[in-house]
């Protein structure tokens, strides 16, 4: 036995990892899920906003990093709608602009049929161009962005006539997968303008963000985690959110939490195969090593 | 590299589990696909008019309504041969014998919002053009059609009878079960209908039969969408293609990676010439084309702006790196970038990352808020110092570590120790996330496991 565990094929491992996020996905599996005082913070920053503000969003990651971004992404939005703010949508990664199309057509336009394109939210799309974009957009927005992603003169836009930079915006809300992202909305918007912004993370991000947290950054959501624990805080402020038919639509108001589920069965397969390896290194290492 | 090691070939010896895996993959396919549906995407198809559209859309709404028909009727009785469609920044008046200038116009609106985000076919111009023609208006008489995804509907019917009538008779009202639901799943119209009958002991009642009848199926007037049903088919196929590198490399794995790597690197393609060459350089160099070709919502203020002509040039200069000969006029360009963006991340870097953070660092020990002192507070706030003067200790290397500097500077490992265990745990967590997302694709959007 011993010495099947000391040669255990990897691809058992494997298969072990994969059954273990399986099962629970089909299964549908939760636990019960403790919000963190970060995701609370993220939500009091959006929530303490009078209804109405302006509020910057820019979706900067790609599919490659949906399963962690996209629910907190949609989490974000539908409280922006909530509080009916106005929605300015932007992304600084090419592959970001499919997910902003959706959070306008699907979110946006089935789930708030009121809010209208132009009036309510719009999209400036997809700037090349990395940090320079967002220093552009605190000094002159409308230099770099001459229409929205439509090809729309934003002169001719309601919503953005009068807007001449981002610092006009009351919150600057930024879900990022690397660069440029959340640490270059700190550098080239936060500090130098003194925007208050939010962000959503990964997880290999999260680490290199804390640091700015109080100050400039608001508030982080790191990971599913995080996005898990904003979910459970907003569907309890909003409880029409909690609904049957938008809880099982293609973006389900409880993606995140349900992704906790495989997480913790994951983890615990993860701290099982650690506990298990250190067991038989100090064996070993007691009998005489090998 | 030789040409022998560059081919992923499957290792001889597991070439006949590969190809029993693979003919049950396949196999587990076909069942998939006969038995749960695999993939299948089912739409509605719907005839809106504009005024529908609009309230569910984003169209030109900022752009009232009536307001806009009043426009459209200004225009038609100041010129009965001219029409104008009325979009989100501006009219086009055009006439409307000329057929090939109509088209563009309905096109430039169609890339301005003004024909909505979903479906649109071409025959619909020639509906706008007699709708407007006859004295219609925008809203009444202009429509689109639209689709909606699908899922399946179920019907149920459940009896409780009891155990002691018999079996042939049970199995008589599950038959009748049978029947009267598939009539009831045909009247409602549903299309490629499921059905089931079966009598199971009911849970909890002792001597009682469960006869539980189901049927499922799309709604009527639905239809099977050939093109998103290939398209979850090829999303599914690719990621257990890229799933099998897991077993080891394989050239389905290549062959996957290589597709991904190619759509991206044409999708940026594209978009980097639309956004950056169409959308920065050539709006501000050649506006006036520009505005006609592409980027009809080019305010006419837009002109030639004489600055662009550097980034042009420039942009040429790197291009030469590609010639044959003078590879090193490149090199100006690329010094240029360098610099330029040396310097501007060097004041954003000492502002954020530099200055703030010493800021930020430097907190009361003995944290006081509305309630008196906050003990668990401050204990962070003391760990938080001494951390990062641990960490400043391990990464001064004008000392020898020995002594107290040693002791501090092993001290600032395990700080480091658990920056990277917090980092690697969020890391698993990452990916374990990407796994359940994928599994979500295939069970839901896939095999239809999932409701």
């Amino acid at each position: 036995m011993m010495n099947f565990l000391r040669n255990l094929d990897r691809r058992i491992v494997f298969l072990l990892m994969g059954l273990a996020v399986a099962v629970p996905v089909l299964l549908r599996a939760s636990f019960p899920e403790h919000v963190q005082p970060m995701a609370r913070s993220v939500f009091e920053e959006i929530e303490a906003l009078p209804d109405g503000s302006k509020v910057l969003l820019s979706f900067d990651f790609d599919p490659g990093s949906q399963g962690e971004l996209l629910p907190m992404a949609m989490a974000f939005t539908r409280h922006c709608a909530e509080k009916k703010h106005k929605m300015y949508f932007m992304c600084l990664w090419p592959l970001g602009e499919p997910f902003v199309e959706d959070a306008m057509n699907v979110v946006l336009g089935l789930e708030y049929p009121q809010l209208k394109y132009g009036t309510d939210y719009v999209s400036f799309g997809y700037k090349p161009g990395n940090e320079a974009v967002i220093k552009n957009c605190i000094v002159d927005l409308k230099a770099l962005f001459i229409t929205d992603s439509r090809k729309t003169d934003l002169n001719k836009i309601p919503m953005t006539a009068n807007i001449v930079s981002a610092k006009a915006m009351d919150l600057i809300i930024n879900i990022s997968a690397g660069d440029p992202g959340t640490k270059q909305w700190v550098q080239y918007a936060a500090t130098p303008g003194d925007i208050p912004l939010v962000a959503g993370c990964t997880g290999v991000q999260a680490p290199l963000l804390y640091p700015y947290v109080p100050e400039p950054l608001r508030g982080l959501l790191a990971a599913i985690k995080g996005a898990a624990g904003y979910e459970q805080v907003l569907n309890e402020a909003y409880p029409n959110l909690a609904e049957p038919a938008i809880v099982k639509s293609k973006y389900s108001t409880t993606a995140a939490l349900q992704r906790m589920g495989p997480q913790f069965v994951a983890h615990l397969l993860m701290v099982g195969l650690i506990l298990l390896g250190n067991i038989i290194y100090f064996v070993d290492k007691k009998g005489g090593g090998r | 590299m030789s040409d022998a090691s560059a081919k992923t070939n499957m290792p001889a010896s597991s070439k006949g589990a590969w190809g029993i895996v693979i003919a049950v993959l396949v196999l587990g396919m076909v069942l998939a696909g006969v038995l749960l549906d695999a993939g299948q995407v089912w739409v509605t198809s719907k005839t809106v008019t504009y005024e529908e559209v609009e309230r569910t859309h984003h169209t030109d709404e900022w752009f009232e309504h009536s307001q806009a028909t009043d426009r459209i009727d200004r225009d038609k009785a100041a010129e009965a041969s001219t029409l104008a469609i009325v979009d989100t920044a501006q009219e086009h008046a055009v006439d409307v014998n000329d057929s090939e200038a109509y088209e563009s116009v309905v096109h430039k609106s169609r890339v301005r919002g003004l024909t909505v985000t979903g479906e649109w076919h071409e025959s619909q111009s020639d509906t706008l053009r007699e709708a407007l023609a006859d004295g219609g208006t925008l809203g009444e008489r202009v429509s689109w059609e639209e689709r909606k995804v699908v899922s399946r509907l179920q019907l149920k019917h459940e009896q409780m009878v009891s155990a002691d009538i018999g079996q042939d008779q049970i199995d008589n009202l599950v038959s009748k079960a049978y029947e009267g639901l598939q009539e009831e799943a045909t009247e409602a119209g549903l299309q490629s209908i499921k059905m089931s009958a079966a009598a199971a002991p009911a849970a909890g009642q002792p001597g009682q039969v469960n006869i539980v009848a189901t049927a499922s199926g799309y709604p009527a007037g639905s239809s099977l969408s050939m093109n998103r049903t290939i398209g979850v088919w090829l999303a599914a196929i690719l990621t257990l293609c890229i799933m099998s590198f897991l077993a080891g490399d394989n050239p389905f794995y290549k062959a996957a990676e290589a597709i991904v790597v190619g759509a991206s690197a044409a999708y940026w393609m594209v978009l980097s010439f639309w956004t950056g060459i169409v959308d920065k350089l050539l709006v501000n160099l050649i506006p006036d084309i520009t505005r006609a070709w592409a980027v009809p919502g080019l305010p006419e203020s837009a002109q030639f702006s004489w600055i662009y002509l550097i980034p042009l040039v420039l942009s040429c200069m790197l291009i030469w790196r590609l010639s044959p000969k003078g590879g090193w006029i490149a090199r100006w360009p690329l010094a240029f970038v360098i610099g330029a963006t040396a310097g501007f991340r060097l004041l954003s870097h000492l502002e954020s990352d530099f200055l703030l953070q010493i800021k930020l660092t430097i907190t009361s020990l003995w944290v006081v808020g509305a309630d008196g002192f906050e003990f668990w507070n401050s204990v962070g706030a003391i760990v938080v110092l001494l951390s990062v003067l641990c960490c400043l200790v391990y990464f001064f290397f004008s000392m020898e570590h020995k002594g107290a500097v040693g002791k501090t500077a092993r001290a600032g490992i395990y700080v480091l120790m658990v920056t990277f265990g917090a980092a690697f745990g969020l890391t698993v967590m990452g990916r374990i996330t990407l796994l359940t997302e994928r599994f979500d694709f295939l069970f839901k959007d896939w095999l239809h496991l999932l409701g």
